[in-house]
């Protein structure tokens, strides 16, 4: 048993997953960066056709951030 | 059949010394049980590794002095260079690492297998049997019967180092007898001769023994004992040096393009290295000599000097071929290149990769996509079109609309005749990986067979549509025939998204492309599309026409539903954006 917890203390350390919380947490901060980015290229978008992407991409992202 | 005649040859052979000799019997015993100890502690580092030496070597070979590094550690803990290369070559196949990582790997693990020469010189020889060995067998033995897999493990390490040991001492042992009526000393050759001759022997050996380590204790039992001169034993372990490569290249031989590679560089590697010995041997003898006196080597200790030559004209021959990796590289790449593309056989399920978890997946996950891959053609054409026509067309709806319905394709056949074989290799092939896996991993697994299921049915359904698709391109009525353009189109654009979502490099850009496309396929639902309520009340299409519109419909939204579906699976790295994507 002593060498498995020995195995997995080095796992945990070298080759950890953060938990499930930290996990949500670092979802949630790319889901609104990603957001953020999307804003600007509104912002800087030139067509029509391009503007209509960007909000219906917009609007996706703010749909996956609710269910985070 | 050659190799068959050569095992017969070579049993006779082995009977016939072990029946007419007993002093060669004691030494082939000694290699017999030298060789089951090898075998022992490499299952058992296996066993108690747990996926620990496979995640370091994911991670190390980045770059090509990591990767050196990290050969010579594996290589030196687990005692198996052949161990070490087969993982590697596993991950090179399933491509998580590079072609210059794995032969950084293979460089080092070279260097770290002349660790066995010093165990064997330092310990091997000098160890008293009684005190360490046979405990080692009598602990290792009750370890193996444990329940849990590290104690396994360990007891598996302790029977073959007590094993390895126990050879040594009959090999020494037959060696010690044989001298005695039989002084091999006296056939001794200098000069190039002697170095032709014994590089010969030394090759000849390891191809036989089919391992370099027993050569090498074979080499240093003989020098301990006085059977052959200090020069001929370095001549001799040039020579295993270039049979181990040689194995490795018998061994390629039905593997794959990236184990072919891997081998021929390894043969390269070690025959560069060994020429370069063989040109300045004296030369590197001195030094050696010279080495070791000054790390306390004693004078007459020949078998740890053997060990000190043999790490030396490793590490040089990484010295001299390392700053040409690059175009070593190059030149590899170049060979053994398969153009199968559009083969129904397996690509990527390699036996060997099946139970390392990590490479395993990717293995599951790229042969997936050749299913997918090989799905779409087939569904293109049950829809009249092929792919180039469409995929990444500014005016995809146009070249939907204006193909000419004129290709023959029955997706029934193409399913009974090609895909079933693959499907059926993909889920056995899983299926046995995951007997190895932890609970991610498994479940990662099982998401990839649900994959390759729904691209199974997705093909079914367009069976179904096929039929109908073709019947109504030629009606008269133009409403009809325009639904049924309006699906081809729906379907098209299903694909021409995922095609184009392969290329986003961020897992947020491809969940936002897929979250779209399910928004945009939602015209397909036919019990809440108005449309159909409209041409029906509006008798634009007849009742037969109106219930195959709308089981087409559900049919052409389903098959759309499991692309989706199955480029969530493949296309989404992060395991939980993956989960967002499958939430409603």
């Amino acid at each position: 048993m002593k060498i498995g917890k020995v195995l997995e203390g080095i796992e945990k350390l070298f080759f950890s997953d953060i938990n499930d919380e930290k996990k949500q947490e670092k979802l949630k901060e790319k889901l609104l960066k990603k957001i953020e980015e999307t804003k600007i290229e509104i912002k800087n978008s030139s067509t029509d056709e391009e503007l209509r992407d960007l909000k219906a991409k917009l609007y996706i992202l703010k749909k996956l951030l609710e269910r985070v | 059949m050659l190799k068959k005649y050569y095992h017969y040859f070579f049993l006779l052979t082995l009977a016939v010394i072990v029946f007419y000799s007993s002093d060669f019997k004691v030494i082939i015993a000694g290699i017999a049980i030298f060789l089951v100890g090898m075998i022992f502690m490499e299952d058992g580092f296996k066993l108690f590794s747990g996926g620990v030496l496979e995640r370091a070597l994911h991670v190390s070979t980045d770059t090509v002095p990591k990767a050196v590094a990290i050969g010579i550690i594996a290589t030196s803990i687990v005692q198996s260079s052949s161990l070490i290369s087969i993982i590697i070559i596993s991950f090179l196949s399933a491509e998580l690492i590079t072609l210059s990582g794995a032969i950084g790997v293979i460089f080092g693990s070279n260097i770290g297998s002349t660790t066995t020469a010093w165990i064997i010189s330092s310990l091997g020889l000098e160890i008293d049997i009684a005190t360490y060995a046979m405990p080692m067998i009598i602990f290792g033995a009750v370890f193996v019967f444990s329940d849990t897999k590290s104690y396994q493990g360990v007891g598996k390490i302790l029977l073959g180092l007590g094993f390895v040991f126990l050879g040594i001492d009959y090999m020494k042992d037959g060696f010690e007898v044989l001298q005695g009526r039989f002084d091999l000393s006296k056939y001794a050759l200098e000069g190039y001769l002697g170095v032709l001759v014994y590089i010969s022997f030394g090759l000849i050996a390891t191809v036989i023994m089919q391992s370099s380590a027993a050569t090498m204790a074979l080499i240093i039992t003989a020098l301990a004992t006085n059977q052959i001169i200090f020069v001929n034993a370095l001549e001799l372990a040039i020579g295993a040096n270039v049979g181990t490569t040689i194995t490795a290249i018998l061994g390629a031989i039905s593997s794959n393009a990236n184990g072919k590679r891997v081998a021929l560089a390894h043969f390269i590697f070690n025959f560069t290295a060994a020429v370069v010995a063989v040109v300045f041997l004296y030369q590197l003898m001195d030094f050696t000599t010279f080495l070791a006196s000054k790390i306390g080597i004693a004078d007459h200790d020949y078998g740890m000097k053997l060990a000190l030559f043999h790490t030396v004209f490793n590490t040089m021959g990484v010295l001299i071929i390392s700053p040409f990796t690059k175009k070593f590289v190059k030149y590899l790449e170049m060979l053994f290149i398969e153009v199968n593309l559009y083969a129904l056989k397996p690509l990527y399920l390699d036996n060997v990769v099946i139970n390392v978890p990590d490479a395993a997946i990717e293995s599951i996950k790229k042969e997936t996509i050749h299913l997918y891959d090989s799905a779409i053609e087939a569904i293109s054409h049950s829809m009249f079109l092929h792919r180039h026509a469409f995929i990444k067309n500014p005016d995809l709806v146009g070249a939907v609309k204006n193909s000419d319905m004129s290709i023959d394709a029955d997706i029934s056949k193409f399913y009974t005749d090609k895909v079933k074989t693959l499907y059926g290799e993909i889920i056995h092939y899983a299926t046995l990986s995951q007997e190895n896996m932890n609970e991610e991993n498994q479940n990662r697994v099982y998401d990839l067979k649900l994959a390759s299921r729904e691209i199974v049915e997705a093909m079914k359904n367009m069976r179904d549509l096929q039929r109908n698709i073709f019947y109504y391109s030629k009606s008269k009525n133009s409403y009809i025939k325009e639904e049924y353009n309006n699906l081809r189109v729906y379907i098209a654009k299903t694909i021409d998204t995922i095609e184009k979502l392969k290329e986003h490099v961020d897992d947020l850009d491809v969940i936002t492309s897929i979250e779209l496309l399910k928004e945009g396929i939602k015209g397909l639902d036919s019990i809440k599309n108005s449309r159909i309520d409209t041409l029906i009340r509006e008798n634009k299409i007849d009742s037969k026409m109106a219930t195959s519109l709308i089981n087409d419909s559900a049919f052409a939204y389903d098959v759309s539903q499991k692309l989706i579906q199955v480029a969530t699976t493949l296309w989404i790295k992060d395991k939980d954006i993956r989960t967002l994507g499958v939430q409603k």
